[in-house]
């Protein structure tokens, strides 16, 4: 009893010493606004540091407190918090349509922005992706582009070029495996990176015409061309590596970076974290092949997402700054330079020392195919999604749960459920 | 008056009680309540709610939540048998090895308590490491040591992932079983093994016919004990497979069930508050008979002593 | 207790140090990798590290609002336990003193409470603590870890009580002592033994807590050590020198005073189970 009274008060005194600590790091000045600001992406930690500096240049005494929630948890973190009816005053949110962000305007802790922010330097079609019932409910921050990237001194050292067909890849995948190189590390534990896979092979085949041809209706899932995907997508992972079921997106990013695989199927976001974990790794980016020469291939290129304001925010004056400034070129500039991807704003001046980065937007310019399922379809507007049943099938096809017909099948059964053009 | 009066002097020792009994009902004994009454509703947390009956229970029994549900139970199922076997029993034998007078029992009861202080997230996410199926050291070292073919992806294999989840429970917890059987064989009146032994008895005869038939109350309690907490699981799974429990949905508990299906995100096929009460009242309508066993136990074990 | 051999006795010795070891492995593992590098982690793990260095622990330490997040640990169990302690024992020599009509009852109602899993009721909690607007606060903790420790320190401090002999409160109450003050002076210097196995056995539950936090807390200086771990796994998720660096921050602090109170812990979590 004793020990446990003098281990009491020690504790007290430890207590009081990082108070103590902790009270001269939060100091702050009068007339500061701290902005709380929640994401899924840990690589813009800098990017608010900069932006901060603009602001402040700027005269504005602002700080923005960014904090970055994993992924896979962010949804239900963010929902929870605003709920409780606190939450930070600036969040990422996902583009539309998707239930996640329908969810959280129908429940009224989103602030549409329409008349606060200046939306002229973005695209129409960049701001569909964050209007619903007429508003706009975020300030759109970048377009995405997925693909193949790969290790450029693993190509290098084969002769290996980028291939033109789906079965120049798989001759690619054969030499490499022969000597003893893993060709692809997919990331088999983030079901939600299998579900992107399956959308950027899509687009090239069986292409954007037949995806266009699904969403008026003209055929439907269980298309032999789909079924073929499937299979073509199952009869690749040979060349994946060993236990790839168990390697998340942190595991392939580390692998693709140390050089223990030389492809991956990935998004141009994923730069950033590569350099950083090897800052000599280079990589080149492909489009996924078509079948055939006869054919081309197409980039599936998608609003990643917005910045949303909480209706519910106490620091709303600040955080709306904060908003206005992410509307400009002058973002733009500081975003693309910062994390390699495509800003969200039309008219930002280029990083010129980013060659993936323009590469990127050469083919966003050309080759985007028209029609994509995935994110930002129609398919995802009811319940269940083409995402959350691709999650799923891509994941119990990879461990030979089903096979790719079955995959096809719960896709037509789960789409045609609500959607009125596949339920002929 | 004077009555009323020394009613009052004569009772007024009863505001002691109030604190305890006030935060007690206000926390535990109303949410059970409104918890149950709210499974009746639609609700998606804001806003009016809207009566449905038993609608929410018919979604998740016999409608479209149902797959994931009886996925979800069966799996609570599989982890309290497993977590059973894994922990009871070998709880038992390191027990008797211990209460053998063998060479410092203190310094390893101590040690194998250590597992059992620390978090169930912190243990998960070392683990989670030590797992990994390219850098992780499990693998590194059964890849040196030869045993090559053994280096599974542990996490990411839908057969392994929830076994290697419960033997991850099983050495944070192992502890507890071991110390808990130790108190219990401890406790066993000597003169019962001395009368054995001069009955004839050897020390294994001791095991069987006096030790384990003393314990078995203790047993009985740390079963209990088992299914509850093997059917309110969650800590463990959210560190090491997150809340969407994968791969495929192969370690998914009711406790990540309801996380998703109550408070949003990644991974559910619907939300909701009212909903997820639901499945918060089937897991209580499961557990709590059992609990009812388990606090008469209690009390009768404490009334004979 | 056993009478066996001294091969028997071997046997079982190895044994013990094969469990011992398995036991000592992951953490012996955890701590040496807290001072190497990523790459060393990867490439080499069964090396030890070229260079000790605290780097690790230093970054981690920085990167990540440790100190807070230590605070709040300490400042949530003691707060949590002290209510717990006074609340219970008030409520426990009431229930144990005094014959009243309900009695009974009120003692099997709040005992109900050990077999009701506090999360399983967290929808109501939520709304309660929203209701209240403390949300991402402190208090909330204070509340929900306070009232989920009713229910087994009353059932404890009940019989404890039982066997302590009225006689001893005859002549203070011949002094004109009130109830609460024989309750405070009397009662509970004797009840020490109790009130520590009920500090530890909270201390473990509240400090050791990941759920209550997670669904309550946003602001990172508000957070408590397991949540700060999760979202530190969320944030820093590749660089494991950082992970091995914060997991050893974490666990380290709570091994060193389990083995000097290792006594009272091992009393405070087995008692419930064998009572």
């Amino acid at each position: 009893m004793k020990k446990l009274v003098i281990i009491v008060l020690s504790l007290l005194i430890l207590v009081g010493s990082f108070t103590f600590a902790g009270g001269k790091q939060e100091k702050a000045t009068t007339g500061q606004v701290t902005v709380k600001f929640w994401g899924w992406r840990a690589q813009d930690e800098a990017v608010w540091k900069k932006v901060q500096a603009a602001l402040q240049a700027q005269g504005k005494n602002i700080v923005i407190d960014y904090s970055t929630i994993k992924p896979t948890e962010y949804d239900s973190k963010l929902s929870l918090s605003l709920q409780g009816g606190t939450g930070p005053d600036l969040f990422l949110t996902r583009r539309l349509p998707g239930k996640r962000t329908q969810g959280l305007i129908d429940a009224g802790y989103i602030q549409a922005l329409d008349g606060i922010v200046d939306f002229s330097h973005f695209t129409p079609t960049t701001l569909g992706f964050i209007q619903s019932g007429g508003k706009t409910w975020g300030v759109p921050f970048a377009n995405q582009i997925v693909g193949i990237f790969y290790n450029k001194d693993i190509f290098d050292k084969y002769g290996l070029t980028e291939p033109a067909t789906w079965g120049e890849l798989l001759d690619i995948c054969k030499k490499l495996k022969s000597n003893g190189v893993t060709p692809f590390m997919v990331p088999g534990k983030s079901a939600w990176a299998l579900a992107m896979q399956h959308a950027m092979v899509g687009v090239s085949f069986p292409g954007e015409e037949w995806i266009g041809k699904v969403i008026r209706g003209e055929t439907n899932f269980m298309d032999p061309k789909f079924i073929e995907l499937n299979r073509m997508l199952n009869d690749l992972k040979v060349y994946y590596q060993k236990d790839f079921m168990a390697n998340d997106t942190t595991d392939m990013s580390a692998g693709f970076a140390m050089g223990q695989a030389a492809m991956v199927f990935y998004g141009i976001w994923g730069g950033t974290r590569w350099k950083e974990l090897n800052p000599d790794f280079h990589y080149g980016y492909f489009p996924v092949p078509p079948k055939t020469a006869k054919e081309k291939p197409h980039v599936y290129v998608y609003m990643d997402g917005s910045y949303g304001l909480n209706k519910a925010s106490k620091n709303k004056e600040a955080a709306i700054e904060i908003l206005k400034f992410t509307a400009t070129p002058e973002y733009g500039k500081i975003f693309s330079e910062t994390t390699g991807e495509m800003t969200a704003l039309k008219d930002a001046e280029l990083p010129k020392d980013n060659p993936i980065l323009l590469e990127g937007y050469k083919y966003a310019n050309t080759i985007a195919s028209k029609y994509i399922y995935w994110v930002g379809s129609p398919f995802q507007k009811g319940n269940p999604t083409v995402y959350e049943i691709l999650r799923e099938g891509m994941q119990a096809m990879y461990l030979d749960k089903i096979t790719p017909e079955e995959l096809a099948k719960r896709v037509q059964d789960g789409i045609s459920s609500w959607y009125k053009p596949l339920q002929k | 008056m004077v009555a009323a009066k020394s009613i009052y002097k004569r009772y007024s020792f009863l505001w002691m009680l109030v604190p305890a009994l006030a935060i007690y009902t206000m926390l535990i004994a109303y949410p059970f309540v409104s918890s149950l009454a709210l499974s009746f509703f639609k609700w998606p947390g804001i806003g009016p709610k809207e009566y449905v009956g038993l609608a929410n229970y018919k979604n998740v029994l016999t409608g479209y939540m149902s797959r994931e549900f009886y996925r979800a139970l069966g799996h609570n199922v599989i982890f309290f048998i497993l977590s059973w076997l894994t922990g009871i029993i070998p709880g038992l034998i390191f027990a008797l090895f211990l209460s053998a007078g063998i060479w410092g029992t203190n310094f390893f009861k101590t040690l194998f308590f250590i597992p059992n202080t620390l978090s169930i997230v912190i243990v998960g996410f070392l683990w989670s490491l030590l797992l990994n199926p390219q850098w992780g050291f499990i693998n590194q070292a059964l890849k040196i040591v030869g045993l090559g073919v053994l280096a599974k992806p542990w996490l990411g294999d839908t057969t392994l992932a929830l076994p290697t989840i419960i033997l991850v429970n099983a050495w944070r917890s192992m502890g507890f079983f071991i110390l808990t059987f130790l108190a219990g064989i401890v406790g066993i009146d000597r003169e019962m093994f001395e009368a054995a032994r001069i009955d004839g008895a050897n020390e294994w005869q001791i095991i069987t016919k006096i030790i384990v038939p003393q314990l078995i109350p203790i047993i009985g309690t740390l079963t209990i004990l088992k299914v509850i907490w093997s059917f309110n699981v969650f800590d463990i799974v959210f560190a090491m497979e997150g809340t969407q429990a994968g791969p495929a949905g192969s370690t998914d508990v009711l406790g990540t069930l309801f996380y998703r299906i109550a408070f949003g995100g990644l991974g559910s096929s619907d939300v909701g508050m009212g909903l997820g009460a639901t499945v918060v009242t089937l897991i209580f309508l499961i557990v709590f008979p059992i609990s009812i066993i388990y606090v008469y136990l209690v009390e009768k074990r404490t009334k004979a002593g | 207790m056993l009478k066996l051999n001294s091969l028997q006795k071997s046997i079982i010795l190895i044994l013990l140090v094969v469990w011992a070891l398995v036991n000592i492995f992951p953490l012996g593992v955890m701590f040496i990798s807290g001072f190497k590098t990523t790459r060393e982690i990867f490439m080499d793990p069964f090396g030890l590290p070229k260079k000790w260095t605290f780097n690790s622990y230093v970054k981690a330490w920085h990167v990540a609002n440790f100190a807070a997040y230590f605070k709040n640990s300490i400042i949530v169990s003691l707060v949590s336990i002290v209510l717990i302690l006074f609340v219970s024992s008030m409520g426990a020599y009431v229930l144990a003193r005094f014959d009243f009509p309900g009695r009974r009852l009120i003692y099997l109602y709040i005992i109900a409470g050990l077999v009701l899993p506090v999360r399983l009721a967290i929808i109501p909690i939520f709304l309660l603590i929203r209701s209240f607007r403390l949300n991402d606060t402190l208090f909330a903790l204070f509340l929900v870890y306070t009232a989920g420790g009713i229910s087994f320190s009353t059932f404890l401090l009940v019989n404890f009580f039982e066997n302590i002999p009225v006689d001893l409160e005859d002549a203070a109450r011949i002094d004109g002592a009130g109830v609460f003050r024989i309750y405070w002076q009397i009662n509970l210097p004797l009840l020490r033994p109790a009130l520590a196995t009920v500090t530890i056995f909270n201390f473990i539950r509240v400090w050791n807590d990941f759920f209550f936090p997670l669904i309550f807390i946003d602001t990172d200086a508000k957070k408590t050590i397991p949540l700060g771990i999760q979202n530190f796994f969320g944030e820093f998720d590749i660089q494991w020198d950082l992970l091995f660096g914060a997991l050893n921050i974490a666990i380290i602090p709570i091994i060193i005073f389990f083995l000097i109170l290792s006594r009272q812990f091992i009393a405070g979590l087995t008692e419930g189970a064998i009572k």
